[in-house]
This record gives C-alpha cells, structure tokens and sequence, in this order.
C-alpha cells in the first residue's frame, strides 16, 4: 500500500494495485476478517479505468514500451480525470 | 488465528487443501461429496473468502479464488500494518500445485451458457484423478501454523 497523503479532515489516504478488477470483496473480507474493516474504506476506481488507459499501461508495464504506453496513459488518465473527481466529492460526501 | 488457503480457484485444490488441514483426508471423495462447495463456481466468482469449517481449535478455515492469489498475504500484512495491529491474526497459505491452470481454466469454461456446466464436471474429474497427488503435495507443505509470518510490502513505501 502506497502513503498518498492526508486529507483535510487528517484522514490518511493510501493507494493499493492489486492487477485485478474484481479484487474489491476479497480486500473487504480480508478486511473484516482482520478486524480491521472499521479503520478503512475501500474505493475502486476501476470503474474509471478506460480501454485508452488499460492499452497504455498494457504497452508500458507488460510489454515494457513505456515509450508507447506512457503517452497512451497520459491521455487515458487526462479522459479519466473528471469521473475520479466526481468520485471523490461522492465519497466524501458519503462518508465525511 | 484464522487461516485461508488461496489459490487460482476456490472451490477445487484450495479445498482439498483445507480438507487436508483439517485432518479429512481419508476419504477424500466422500468429504467433497459431503461438501457443496466442491465445484461451486457461483461461489468462486464471488471472489469473497469461502468459509470451509472450523478446526479443532476453533479457528476458522477459508479458502479463496483469484489470479492474483500470491497478492493475498502481501495485501492482508500491508492491512495490518497500516491499521498499525501488531499481530495479524489470518495466515494465508498459497496453494500453486502442478495442474492447477487447466482446472482453472475448465472452471472459466464453465461460465459458457448451455456447455458450462459439462466444463465443470470435467474440471471435477481432473482434480479427483489428481487428488493423491494434491493430497501429497498438500502435506509435503510446511504447516501453516509453524510457518513464519514475513512482513513484505507490496510495493517499496516511499
């Protein structure tokens, strides 16, 4: 898990990569059976990964031509940008 | 201690895996008969943790479906750590045996309308030919509770 930073209310926010889409209920039931669910809450963005996106990093991370994939990315995450916002004054306005 | 078997699928070699660490093991066939989950792939798909039963010590034994099975204990370590526990109280036993891709990918099969479920029945029938083998293997594997925890982040933390 990757320290991004804190938020305003200092809540810590961390980033986790886990290759898989469908990964959000195994993260969540690891979670619980830890009894550690009550300290954490779990967003996905995959929702927000476009084929732009996932062709990038396809080309950068598993073909290793970040040459051609890094623009791709840049671009994919450019589209990407405005529903990650809205996704983040969403949650903040369900759970702060 | 928890303890959770993780595998590519849950409901195939992790069980027979769980089985076997729960001592029920010498009637295999009659125990996954016994089983429902046993070729459950509903349940597999879920990709959520499949209680299996207790062991004699009460602790609760799981098992687990994923590509990324080998991801599980890096992501339930990095949990604790980050939620700052000091002991984790899951150990996650990684189940990669020999044949464990085609019983896999005959479980993807299964997902197909109408021939799914001939896919199942032979992915059924690959892991009991196989099952002296998975239970040998299964058994060669270091005890999970004398394993040693290694607390490895997923990523370098910067």
């Amino acid at each position: 898990m990757q320290y991004i930073g804190v938020d305003e209310l200092g809540n810590e926010i961390y980033l986790i990569g886990t290759k898989n889409s469908n990964f959000g209920s195994t993260i969540h039931d690891l979670a619980e059976l830890l009894e550690v669910s009550s300290k954490y809450i779990f967003i996905g963005t995959m929702p927000y990964v476009n084929l732009i996106l996932r062709i990038g990093g396809f080309l950068s991370r598993g073909l290793s031509k970040p040459s051609l994939g890094r623009p791709l990315v840049y671009k994919g995450a450019k589209a990407a940008y405005p529903g990650l916002v809205s996704l983040v004054e969403r949650t903040k306005l369900q759970f702060i | 201690m928890n303890y959770l078997f993780a595998g590519k699928s849950g409901v195939f070699e992790t069980i027979i895996a769980a089985l076997v660490f729960l001592d029920r093991d010498k009637e295999i066939e009659l125990e996954l008969e016994k089983t429902s989950l046993f070729g459950d792939i509903e349940e597999d798909n879920k990709r959520e943790l499949i209680f299996v039963d207790y062991d004699r010590q009460g602790n609760k034994v799981y098992t687990l479906g994923t590509p990324n099975y080998m991801l599980v204990n890096d992501i339930s370590t990095e949990l604790c750590r980050v939620a700052g526990l000091k002991h984790m109280k899951l150990q996650v036993i990684e189940i990669n045996l020999k044949g464990m891709d085609i019983t896999y990918y005959l479980s993807r099969l299964g997902k197909l309308p109408l021939i799914g479920s001939w896919f199942i029945s032979l992915a059924k029938i690959w892991v009991i030919y196989r099952k002296d083998q998975i239970i040998k293997e299964c058994k060669k594997m270091p005890h999970p509770k004398k394993r040693k925890s290694t607390p490895i982040a997923a990523k370098p933390i910067k």
